[in-house]
């Protein structure tokens, strides 16, 4: 009888084992250092990115479950008095598990989570049409007080005439932390 | 000592249900959010309609608490599946106060899938105006209850193949019941392939209630043996070419019955506000046990509730087919091809690569030996190509300048996407793209299903969708590790596009082509193994 329970738990336990799926992690502890306002004015135009670390998933077509950490961002830039791009104010938002309605501008990773290389990646849209993408390389001083940031068209990205568009953010610019 | 053996038996058997309940109760806490989650916010949608047809669930769902209960009879909603249309503000006539309305209404279908199981087997019909929204359940094994369903058999069986075809990507259905079609020429259809589907929703007028007749054309090839009474042991395609095509088009059909307000009632499994008419049931889908108007089968030996099973069943893609040779025909003639190996291979060039901006050139026509450059700005890693209205290309190729991808970036795949929605693609079943780099290349990719990738061309053009899928840049970008690149390439390949594009690597003269394969590593955490295999 002994055996018959063993065998009975045993098989519940593969059961249990069997189902569990393990999702796919690109997970990084390192990004929450970033976190807050980064700022550049120079008396005329006014540029601030927020940043917020937030762990969040996305299912695949096939159904694979995928883990992210990123740096999340949020835009004000200003040219004087003229708002030329901002989401500033969701920059506190309750961020759901279906992101889709979430306002926001950026992601950003950092590469292999490592550290010492100073260095963040990822991508930026804009707010408006959600359809204007640039690649962003950010590098950031050793202090952690400075990131110089670069933006690209999306790598490889082969736009057809017609479709292309401008930069709605300096293609180069300095941030300061607050 | 006898009872003291069965004390401690009973005391092990109490043990092992106790923390059997214990791990249940657990579970029973957890289901309910697990399931909500799961129904509400995967597999969303972004259309407005569908959108709203979820709310408006959920909405319900905070009332009455049936979400579990369509799960476990059900399955999951795929709302990003669902077909969705609006009828624009048509109403012409009305009842005794001789008003004329204007208002509109959405229409949503949204199919669903059990856990497990490769194919849908119900949706919901949600109809929203101003004024009502109405749902009805529509189940597989309903499909010859017309009664119940308020559309033909075959209207049914067409729409739930419809919503299969959006979720599954199958597009060839097997008719277990033969009746489902009508003949032709004598002679019964035995597959269907789903080929376009129309929404065309026309207004109807009736006196005090006011109807509205929907229909949608779904076109389809029918399969009929050649042989009338021939055994076909095969299904319908390459391998198996048995089977004389007919084309036809069918309408489907059904009415919506709206309340102008004079108190008769509506047709609909469920209204709101409440107080719908006939054939009623609420959120909770019919039930074969629950005293349905479907016949049952009962076998001995069965359970006492086996619904009629659905009179098809989708045919996987593929199945039944011999295996696809890994290099298609299309492939072997660009191999055996000395000027597009020649123009590929000037892009292959170290002094290419440390150019600092990308190179690229269009194939206009293999056949007229019609090649065209086009270069990217220095420091851009990317081209703009132009093209004129209705200009149709072969393929292109481009180069990644050094510090950038070795393989194709998440971009390129998006190009390709897009060429095939601004139909500037000369032959869509085989178009390429092809890039080279110092650290990995030539590659080409090559569209090997159609059905697949237009389905992920469309999904595109959703600004989050595309959004959501450039994060998988990360797992390959600025990495200078041909394999690491090429593994995750194809991963996403599998997971992302559902293998709807081939890949091919190349040597340094483009002249000989492999075919890049993956396997599982057995116990690898997902790892996979690459293959090269030459193209013969």
């Amino acid at each position: 009888m002994k055996k018959r329970i063993l065998i009975f738990l045993s098989i519940l336990l593969i059961v249990q084992f069997a189902k569990a799926q393990a999702p796919v992690f690109d997970t990084c502890q390192n990004l929450p250092q970033y976190d807050g306002e980064w700022r550049y004015i120079n008396g005329i135009d006014t540029l601030k990115i927020y940043l917020r670390d937030h762990r969040f998933s996305s299912v695949s077509d096939n159904g694979s479950l995928n883990v992210y950490d990123r740096l999340w961002g949020w835009i004000d830039y200003r040219s004087g008095t003229t708002v030329i791009e901002s989401n500033y104010q969701h920059r506190f938002s309750i961020i759901p598990q279906n992101y889709d309605y979430v306002n926001f501008s950026m992601w950003l990773h950092m590469p292999e989570c490592n550290d010492s290389w100073l260095k963040l990646r990822g991508f930026m849209w804009d707010s408006q049409t959600q359809k204007k993408y640039f690649d962003i390389d950010v590098v950031i001083n050793p202090a952690k007080t400075i990131m110089t940031w670069k933006l690209k068209y999306p790598e490889g990205y082969n736009l057809i005439a017609g479709t292309e568009y401008n930069y709605f953010l300096p293609k180069e610019f300095v941030l300061i932390k607050q | 000592m006898e009872l003291n053996k069965k004390g401690i038996l009973l005391f092990i058997l109490s043990m092992v249900l106790f923390m059997a309940c214990h791990k249940m109760d657990v579970s029973v806490e957890n289901l309910p959010v697990e399931s909500l989650s799961k129904f509400f916010d995967e597999r969303t949608s972004s259309n407005p309609a569908v959108k709203a047809a979820s709310n408006f669930i959920k909405a319900e769902n905070n009332k009455y608490h049936f979400v579990d209960g369509i799960v476990k009879q059900l399955g999951y909603p795929y709302w990003k599946d669902a077909i969705a249309y609006k009828r624009l503000g048509d109403r012409v006539s009305t009842g005794s106060s001789g008003r004329k309305n204007s208002d509109s209404s959405n229409v949503v279908f949204i199919p669903f899938v059990r856990e497990g199981e490769p194919e849908v087997n119900a949706a919901l019909r949600v109809t929203m105006s101003a004024k009502d929204t109405s749902f009805r359940f529509l189940l597989d094994w309903q499909y010859s209850d017309t009664a119940a369903t308020g559309m033909e058999k075959q209207d049914l069986a067409l729409l739930l193949m419809v919503l299969h075809t959006n979720v599954f990507a199958d597009t060839l259905f097997k008719l277990l019941d033969s009746t489902i079609l009508e003949p032709q020429s004598d002679k019964r259809i035995k597959y269907l392939s789903i080929n376009t589907v129309n929404l065309n929703p026309q207004p109807n007028v009736s006196s005090l209630l006011i109807a509205y007749e929907y229909t949608m054309t779904v076109c389809y090839t029918g399969y009929v043996p050649m042989y009338q009474g021939q055994v076909v042991g095969c299904a319908p395609g390459l391998g198996c070419p048995f089977y004389t095509q007919v084309s036809w088009c069918e309408t489907i059909s059904w009415t919506e019955w709206e309340d102008d307000g004079s108190g008769g009632g509506g047709d609909c499994s469920g209204c709101i506000p409440p107080g719908g008419g006939p054939g009623g049931g609420g959120w909770n889908p019919p039930d074969p046990c629950g005293g349905a108007s479907e016949p049952i089968i009962t076998v001995e030996g069965n359970e006492p509730c086996t619904p009629n099973p659905p009179g098809w069943e989708p045919v996987p893609i593929d199945d039944d087919l011999p295996p696809p040779p890994l290099c298609d025909d299309y492939i072997l003639s660009l191999q055996v091809d000395a000027n597009f190996a020649a123009q590929f291979a000037t892009l292959n060039q170290p002094s290419v690569f440390a150019e600092g901006r990308e190179k690229g050139i269009r194939v206009n026509s293999r056949a007229t030996n019609s090649y065209g450059n086009k270069d990217g700005l220095i420091g851009e890693p990317s081209i703009t190509w132009t093209f004129a209205a209705g200009e149709k290309i072969e393929g292109k190729m481009h180069s990644h300048f050094d510090g950038f991808n070795s393989i194709f970036s998440m971009g390129d795949i998006l190009s390709m996407a897009d060429m095939l929605m601004t139909g500037n693609m000369k032959d869509t079943l085989n178009y390429f793209e092809g890039m080279t780099s110092r650290n990995g290349g030539p590659f080409l990719m090559k569209i090997s299903n159609i059905t697949k990738f237009r389905k992920f061309a469309e999904r595109m053009q959703d600004p989050k969708k595309r959004r959501d899928f450039l994060l998988n840049n990360a797992k390959i970008a600025y990495v200078d590790n041909r394999g690491k690149n090429l593994s995750e390439f194809m991963k996403i390949m599998e997971n992302e596009l559902r293998s709807s594009l081939a890949v091919y690597s190349g040597n340094a003269n483009c002249t000989v082509w492999s075919r890049v394969t993956t396997a599982t590593i057995p116990g690898g955490q997902g790892n996979i193994s690459i293959s090269e295999t030459p193209c013969q």
